[in-house]
């Protein structure tokens, strides 16, 4: 402490001349320290989709991996820009040498294969370590769940997630914008498109893998610890690219359980004379043609009156059929609604369906959503060049009354356990 | 000059080609040395260099005011200023029009300009070659443009038009046509030009200017046209697939027919690659002439400049696939690619190293030219070093198409390519034109553009590490990319200022030398090191009065300076004797022609028939045969044009399309 005060005293008693250097030196610090605290202030702001952290193996491992990377480059960088600095200021022409001239150096041949090979080296460190990620990354861990797998689809604008209990290679059930999966377990993905290339990216939890069409490609991903893990396609696949993301979402091996169960059941008919059994004929006259409940319609916009009429189609049509193969729209079919209603995001998972704390579902957005889709996201309903169908939700019209029916029945469709 | 010994053509018939030969062409031979005709018709590769430039200036404003749209739109999240559908045609005119019709160009200005006259040749191989090469870019550039006025919007796919959202159902208005068939001119264009230059650099030096005497700048252009000549053919392949796909119904990206979606990535990226080394190092080369210059130094270790800069071009070929690191190509190639592309690092690194060790030592002067260098050098490692961190492919998974790789190759673009080539403007102009540029605003100009520059691009790591992904119109709030956003769309401004201050530097430099009775900055202003400062500025008509006899690298220097016992640098003649004075008049130059530009024009006109309608390309294909047979029967030179043949020998590079190759052998440097 009395250290601290001589040091004080000893500062006090500097000449003037110096008193004025100490104040130019603590002004230039004041506003280093206040522009440092401005990025800070405005760089602490929350983004979801950072790349730098971690929450599982897979982007665990490429974060091991980067981190030293960045360092070794920031070390090069700041070796040839501090360097060109110096050289810049030692070596600039001073007034009086006009006519002055250095020596005429041509080369070394040491220090060029010395700038040659260590470079080398330092690159031939990075690749050991860069070889031994990608093999961690392109090997199923052995924890890998074996008792499902997901198919990942993407298409213009949104992600479907097929979910092939027992890895025997039928899909038992789907969903969307939402993809569940349990915690501490990596779980398998396959990514395909039904149209253009998308890219499928959760940075929380591993780097990107495209999903094009006609291609199958692998990717595993494991979340250490519940949560809700925002995505973002990273592929441009046209108007509403910006707008195509998707969650994933951990929860507890139990709670996945009983998510999986729910799934798995069928939509139940409301009952005649209520407002969600007026919505569900507002649903068949002007949705199922490209948005499926399970139980109540099939692909090919028939709507299901048996049990029998059910199992013989449903498993079938779920997945939509090819664009190019007559479904009645480029990107497939719409979105499964069937269990609508255990998602918290829609459209693009961009907009909030329900609270997350609550639960309350947003009627707002819902409705806004069906009354005048094009204000939520760019779209191309309407048939173009070379396309008879359009690409996305169309307006379709419906009255306030509709509308309301609607979002009666919508508001209906999630396991009656749940 | 071992070209040149040939006078007109020889006719099949054995006629004697010393007989004066009536010109078969159609349209009167242009004759006037100034006005507007004389620019249509020019073949001279001085005037075409500035067309070159002229035009790439004019697209770099262009582009510039699509990158502010960009930059405005993404200023806040939920911006409304541009639709998705008009952010997503501004972004891929921004990209098309930067990489295409500016950067290329404006190094194909100083390809064309200085090439000539850095191995003391008197014109390129195929001077009417030249002319076409540039009216075919021009027009295809013009016609890639007209997308926003005739093609219902401009091509809206990015810059790499990846299939199938390329294809008609996914991008139903005609951008994406005008990008396959005005690239495809474009494209054409650089291949003629690359095939010029290739012969003229490997046939037409002077005495003495052996292959590992020449320039720094001219070996960088060299090894920049055989990338040209080996890349282009793949995108010229990738874009007739395309257009047959597009405008005839062919099913080559066609999934449901089978066809593979990376097929297209593969051709794109053999070419786009190559491409990147393509923009960068011409401004390698610029910076290789101007640091010596400024440092009064040799370049240190001009073979490893040379042998890294041949190194990069073979090892460019094959680094293709990291842009296809999430594409699912497996993870074999995914290795084998990542390592190819850390280790073309090497090279790079060696050319850095070399320049701050010409540097080093060095009595600096930091003029504009200067400037711009060691901003070059100081910016491009950046870039390089960002390059690096997704060479290693399981960190390319997180950052690829995020704005981590935006910053990456703006700082390689903007801080490598194109302050390379501010340096090589502000260097060159009083060779070009007659007069000095204003140092003052050029330093303006250039403080500007670098704290503009990396105002706007730096905060894009920042961005991209933080997830924020390309090519998207918005951002939500939520996201948290606001601020560094708010930042970068602030730098733009700066970089529009700096550009501003560069277009009144060249007017009020203009003026002001004008009114002070057009004062010439001499034969060599920079006291410089190769060929082109040893004639007049500007450089006069005919390059050379006598072709120069070269003993060593560095030509130029030598004959004003040898060395002391120390390796000091001596004066051992003034400039004023030893450069030439530019008063020959009986030197025999190629004659310019209507039919480069008729021939180049016709190519749009059927671009909009294959686009619109078959109809409309009838006339432009008799236009194009006109061009093509006024062309080959208006003989290269006119008979007139040698009256004052001999002297001392002094020839132009004279235009003998197809006929140069039967030249003697021109393995070496040839005596003239």
């Amino acid at each position: 402490m009395s250290d601290l005060f001589n040091g004080e005293v000893e500062r006090r008693k500097m000449s003037p001349k110096y008193e004025h250097l100490k104040r130019v030196r603590t002004n230039v610090t004041v506003l280093l320290g206040v522009f440092l605290l401005a990025l800070a202030g405005c760089g602490s702001q929350r983004t979801p989709l950072t790349t730098l952290d971690p929450r599982g193996e897979a982007s665990q491992a490429i974060q091991n991996l980067v981190v030293p990377v960045f360092i070794v480059a920031g070390v090069v960088f700041v070796f040839i820009n501090v360097g060109v600095l110096y050289v810049a200021l030692r070596f600039r022409r001073r007034k009086g040498e006009e006519n002055a001239f250095p020596e005429q150096v041509h080369g070394n041949i040491k220090l060029e294969l010395g700038w040659t090979i260590i470079p080398a080296l330092i690159m031939a460190g990075i690749a050991v370590g860069t070889i031994a990620t990608l093999i961690t990354l392109n090997t199923e861990p052995d924890n890998t769940a074996q008792d499902f797998e997901i198919r990942v689809v993407g298409q213009q604008w949104w992600w479907q997630f097929q979910y092939d209990l027992g890895r025997d290679g039928t899909i038992d059930f789907v969903t969307a914008s939402e993809m569940v999966i349990p915690t501490g377990t990596p779980v398998s993905l396959t990514m395909t498109s039904r149209d253009v290339i998308h890219s499928f990216w959760i940075p929380a939890l591993n780097g990107k893998k495209d999903a094009a069409p006609g291609r199958l490609s692998k990717l595993w991903m494991q979340a250490d610890n519940e949560g809700r893990f925002i995505g973002q396609c990273t592929e441009f696949c046209g108007l509403s690219h910006a707008y195509m993301r998707m969650y994933a979402v951990a929860k507890e091996p139990g709670d996945f359980q009983k998510w999986v169960a729910g799934q798995l059941t069928k939509a139940t008919i409301p009952d005649a004379g209520t407002a969600a059994r007026r919505g569900l004929d507002t649903f068949t006259n002007n949705c199922a043609g490209c948005h499926l409940v399970d139980g109540v319609n099939s692909a090919d916009c028939t709507p299901i009156k048996t049990e029998a009429q059910y199992d013989a189609k449903a498993n079938t049509c779920w997945f939509g059929a090819s664009p190019y193969t007559g479904a009645p729209q480029v990107s497939g079919m719409a979105p499964n609604l069937t269990h609508l209603m255990t998602r918290y995001v829609f459209v693009g998972a961009l907009y909030e369906l329900r609270n997350v704390d609550t639960g309350e579902i947003n009627v707002n957005n819902l409705e806004g959503w069906i009354r005048n889709p094009e204000d939520f996201k760019p779209m191309a309903p309407e048939p173009t060049r070379g396309n008879t169908y359009g690409r996305g939700m169309p307006k379709i019209n419906l009255t306030e009354d509709q509308i309301d029916d609607l979002v009666a029945y919508l508001s209906t469709l999630a396991p009656t356990s749940a | 000059m071992a070209l040149v010994e040939r006078e007109t053509l020889a006719l099949p018939s054995g006629a004697s080609p010393g007989v004066a030969i009536e010109p078969l062409g159609v349209l009167a031979r242009p004759h006037t040395k100034t006005g507007w005709r004389s620019w249509v018709s020019t073949v001279d590769h001085k005037k075409i260099g500035i067309m070159y430039g002229a035009a790439a200036l004019m697209f770099f404003i262009v582009g510039g005011l699509e990158a502010m749209l960009i930059r405005i739109q993404l200023a806040q999240p939920n911006g409304t200023v541009l639709s998705a559908d008009v952010y997503n045609q501004v972004y891929t005119m921004h990209g098309v029009t930067m990489v295409f019709l500016v950067i290329m160009p404006m190094a194909a200005a100083f390809a064309n300009y200085l090439l000539p006259l850095q191995i003391g040749a008197r014109d390129v191989a195929f001077p009417r070659l030249n002319a076409l090469s540039f009216w075919m870019f021009l027009g295809g550039g013009l016609f890639f443009n007209t997308a926003w006025f005739v093609g219902g919007g401009g091509a809206d796919c990015g810059w790499f038009c990846y299939a199938p959202n390329s294809g008609v159902v996914f991008s139903p208005t005609h951008g994406v046509d005008f990008y396959a068939v005005g690239l495809q001119i474009a494209g054409a264009a650089s291949l003629i030009g690359a095939v010029n230059l290739i012969v003229t650099v490997l046939n037409m030096r002077a005495p003495g200017m052996t292959l590992f005497r020449m320039p720094v700048f001219t070996w960088m252009q060299l090894v920049v046209q055989f990338l040209l000549l080996f890349s282009l053919p793949v995108i010229t392949v990738a874009l007739f697939l395309l257009t047959f796909d597009r405008s005839f119904g062919a099913n080559f990206f066609n999934i449901s027919q089978g066809a593979d979606p990376l097929l297209w990535q593969h051709l794109f990226w053999i070419f786009g690659h190559p491409e990147v080394y393509i923009l960068i190092l011409p401004s390698f080369g610029i910076v290789s002439e101007i640091i010596p210059t400024m440092s009064r130094k040799p370049i240190y270790g001009y073979p490893f400049m040379v042998f890294s800069g041949i190194a990069i071009g073979f090892m460019g070929w094959g680094v293709w696939a990291h842009h296809m690191f999430a594409s699912g190509i497996g993870p074999i190639s995914v290795a084998a690619f990542s390592l190819s592309t850390m280790f073309i690092a090497v090279p790079t690194g060696v050319k850095i190293l070399n320049w701050m060790a010409t540097m080093w030592g060095g009595k600096i002067t930091f003029n504009t030219p200067m400037l711009f260098s060691a901003g070059l050098v100081a910016m491009f490692t950046i870039g390089g070093l960002s390059g690096v961190t997704h060479s290693v492919a399981p960190a390319d998974t997180q950052q690829t198409d995020t704005y981590y790789i935006v910053a990456h190759f703006h700082y390689v673009l903007f801080g490598g390519a194109l302050l390379g080539l501010f340096a090589g403007m502000y260097f060159w102009w009083p060779k070009a034109f007659g007069l000095m540029l204003n140092d003052r605003l050029g330093k303006v100009h250039f403080w500007l553009m670098l704290v503009g520059f990396n105002l706007t691009f730096g905060p894009m790591h920042i961005l991209g590490l933080q997830g924020m992904s390309r090519r998207i119109q918005t951002y939500q709030p939520s996201d948290g990319f606001t601020f560094w956003n708010r930042v970068a769309t602030f730098g733009v401004f700066w970089i529009a200022t700096g550009m501003l201050v560069f277009l009144y530097n060249i007017y009020s430099s203009w003026s002001s030398w004008k009114k002070a009775g057009r004062p010439n900055p001499g034969a060599d202003p920079w006291d410089a090191r190769s060929l082109e400062w040893s004639i007049p500025s500007p450089t006069p008509e005919h390059n050379f009065d006598v072709v120069p006899e070269i003993h060593a690298q560095d030509d130029f220097w030598h004959r004003k300076y040898g060395e002391d016992e120390k390796g000091r640098a001596v004066r051992i003649a003034a400039t004023e004797d030893v450069v030439q004075k530019g008063d020959a008049t009986d030197v025999h130059l190629p004659s310019p022609s209507f039919y480069p530009l008729i021939l180049a024009s016709a190519l749009p006109i059927i671009g909009y028939g294959v686009i619109f309608n078959r109809l409309i390309a009838i006339p432009g294909a008799v236009l194009f045969l006109f061009g093509l047979y006024g062309w080959a029967f208006e003989p290269a030179t006119e008979p007139d044009d040698h009256a004052g043949d001999g002297g001392h020998g002094a020839h132009g590079g004279g235009d003998h399309d197809g006929a140069a190759l039967a030249a003697p052998s021109t393995e070496e440097a040839h005596v003239g």
